[in-house]
């Protein structure tokens, strides 16, 4: 048997998988809930289901290292594979949201120094990605600890361009 | 009529362009950046020649290396699509002077048309309606002319279209902001960063004239798109004709266009943009001079080629069609396939497609720029591919654009199909109470797709254990009952994996 916790919404909710009679899987949800899987992979990133002994039906997948993509049931669905103590939750439990580079872009500018303080929803800086130019904006009332990237300069996805710290409230209602 | 055009483009259209040309017995060369190698458009044509690395500027937008292209080809036209050099006045002056064709209108054309101010200009001569507004000549003028027109603004680019370079200010704290913003787009896009400030019209509907003109004064419209669907100023679902214009309001736009066309002595295909105000006026927008994303609804609802009629004139050809041919015959809905991701503001979103299967069915046209194995670039526009949907009533064309979302499978990169699809549901949508601001008023803390439900994650927990097992990009693999129960489970060393 082995383990799984899934992020949905507020928090984890663990399954559990393990194998059942013959080529069936069973998945076992937070409440208990099993479903009895019959999965044939007919290749080519094709497969056919049947869940509970109900109708057959295709569904298309992909993976793509942490992600895999499925479309089933008439609709694409995107599922994360985070590894334990993946950089991106302790991120999200920090506070402060990703303020990282959402794909590989043009920093078209920078518009905080080092020590600034600014509101929520202030743009921070400007990436330009497919002719389009996008504001990252502070997800909440923040102070500028860091920039490591100017105007100009062409960066990764997933790259820091500056660097917040959120601000206690009492520090902030007296800025 | 031409003997061999080369497609100045990429992507879809170009794909489009080369099957029309070739229906019509016209030869065709393709140009490719070198991300481009196994792209659909370049595999499409009779031949393909390289013009550089990835970067627009050194390829797609580089005037010189594609008139190279095309006398090294032998092509007698450049076909330039839409976006990159469709509407550089100067590229057509290029073709020209080369000695070669350009499909499309003339330079000067272009030139007039392309910079806002002057068209502006041209439609109030030719008596249409336009929005209060003007040039900002002087930074420095922006809030006093603000104060005059009065907000809510609009900020565009002179030279722009598409909704680059294009702000909306609410208020004098955001003109400053918005200015910049819009500038640095404007000259990115156009390398040219005059603005235009003008009254923000609410909740208009944007409802455009397909006009079609030849060499020799003969000219026809070919009906109204509305596309009103929009994000970021950019259109995502358009449809013809408008649940808005009856046949009286109909014929009042069809004549606004062809006098503008006239006034511009216009010939080629190409769309006056109208912005439809609740009370039933309208207002010129802009015009542009080339063929439009969405014309494939007009083709649908017209059954007029537009790319084989803009050969033919482009060949010197008159145009065989009179105004009374053209009648809407059913309803026709496009929606354009992204890679941008809905839940993140629409951010572009490319990647590596993993799996692809877009809908064959009657009734539905897919105009498609993408394959099996390409990764979209990310160097260019993110559009990917078109769906168009056409059927006898609207309700009709509705049911099978849904049908057609359902079944444009896409895996390897977010992408706008599940929004595409939530925006046909949406009971305003099927009510056809459209406006530009339809997206920001009904999901105005952004698109949240539905979360999996149970029996879906327990589809992805036996997927990930069997078939899908394994951190490399592939599809399957394995072939069916395979699957080694001796294996260690992946969960072991998978921690755990979040659903968005």
């Amino acid at each position: 048997m082995s383990r799984v916790r899934l992020e949905l919404g507020d928090g984890d909710v663990a399954f559990e998988v393990e194998r059942g009679a013959g080529d069936t899987l069973v998945v076992r949800g937070p409440d208990g809930v099993e479903r009895e899987l019959e999965l044939a992979d007919l290749g080519g990133g094709r497969a056919m289901v049947a869940i509970d002994g109900g109708a057959r039906s295709a569904v298309w997948f992909a993976r793509d290292d942490d992600v895999l993509f499925v479309h089933a049931f008439g609709r694409a669905l995107r599922f994360e594979i985070a590894q334990r103590g993946d950089a991106r939750r302790k991120r999200k439990r920090g506070g402060g949201g990703d303020l990282r580079t959402p794909m590989p872009g043009l920093v078209t500018r920078v518009l905080v120094a080092v020590g600034d303080v600014v509101e929520a929803n202030a743009p921070l800086y400007g990436l330009e990605a497919m002719k389009m130019e996008s504001l990252i904006k502070a997800p909440a009332r923040v102070r500028v600890i860091e920039v490591l990237a100017e105007a100009g300069q062409q960066v990764d996805g997933g790259v820091d361009v500056v660097r917040v710290e959120p601000l206690p409230a009492e520090e902030a209602e007296e800025a | 009529m031409l003997k061999k055009v080369l497609i100045a483009n990429r992507g879809e259209i170009a794909v489009r362009i080369a099957r029309g040309c070739r229906e019509l017995g016209v030869a065709t060369v393709a140009v490719f950046s070198e991300v481009d190698a196994g792209a659909p458009h370049t595999l499409a044509a009779d031949e393909a020649i390289c013009i550089g690395p990835a970067a627009p500027n050194e390829s797609y937008l580089d005037v010189g290396k594609l008139i190279d292209a095309a006398r090294t080809s032998g092509a007698d036209a450049v076909h330039p699509g839409y976006g990159f050099l469709s509407e550089r006045a100067a590229f057509a002056a290029a073709v020209r002077d080369a000695g070669l064709v350009f499909v499309g209108p003339s330079a000067e054309t272009i030139e007039a048309l392309g910079d806002k101010q002057r068209a502006r200009a041209l439609a109030e001569q030719a008596g249409v309606p336009v929005t209060p507004g003007a040039a900002l000549e002087d930074d420095a003028q922006l809030p006093e002319l603000a104060q005059r027109i009065g907000f809510p603004l609009l900020l565009k680019a002179a030279s722009g279209g598409g909704g680059k370079g294009m702000r909306v200010v609410r208020s004098a704290e955001g003109l400053d902001e918005a200015l910049g913003s819009a500038r640095r787009e404007a000259l990115t896009a156009f390398g040219d960063d005059r603005i235009i400030v003008e009254k923000l019209i609410e909740r208009p509907r944007h409802v455009e004239i397909q006009i079609l003109c030849d060499q020799h004064g003969a000219a026809v419209h070919l009906l109204e798109r509305e596309c009103s669907v929009q994000r970021r100023h950019q259109k995502i679902i358009e449809e013809a004709p408008s649940v808005a214009v009856d046949a009286a309001l109909r014929a009042r736009m069809g004549d606004a266009a062809l006098r503008i066309a006239r006034a511009a002595n216009y010939h080629n295909a190409g769309t006056v943009e109208l912005m439809l105000a609740e009370d039933g006026h309208f207002y010129f927008l802009e015009v542009n001079t080339r063929l439009q994303v969405e014309h494939p609804v007009t083709e649908a609802i017209t059954g007029v080629d537009l790319v084989h009629e803009q050969l033919r004139v482009a060949s010197g050809e008159r145009l065989a069609l009179s105004q009374g041919d053209i009648a809407p015959r059913g309803h026709a809905i496009e929606c354009r396939v992204y890679a941008e991701d809905p839940e993140r503001d629409f951010a572009p979103s490319p990647g590596p497609v993993l799996a692809l299967s877009e809908p064959q069915m009657p009734g539905v046209r897919v105009d498609s720029g993408i394959r099996h194995g390409q990764t979209i670039p990310l160097n260019y526009d993110p559009i990917l591919a078109k769906v168009i949907a056409h059927a006898p009533t609207r309700d009709a064309a509705l049911a099978r654009a849904r049908r057609a979302m359902a079944e444009y499978v896409l895996l390897g990169f977010p992408h706008n199909v599940p929004f595409l699809d939530a925006v046909l549901a949406h009971p305003a949508f099927v009510a056809g109470e459209l406006h530009t601001g339809f997206i920001a008023e009904h999901w105005p803390d952004g698109f949240r797709g539905a979360t999996a439900s149970e029996r879906e994650l327990a589809l992805a927990a036996a997927l990930l254990d069997g078939p899908a097992r394994g951190r490399s990009a592939a599809t399957g693999g394995s072939a069916a009952g395979d699957t080694p129960s001796a294996a260690p489970s992946p969960w072991q060393s998978l921690g755990s994996w979040r659903q968005r």
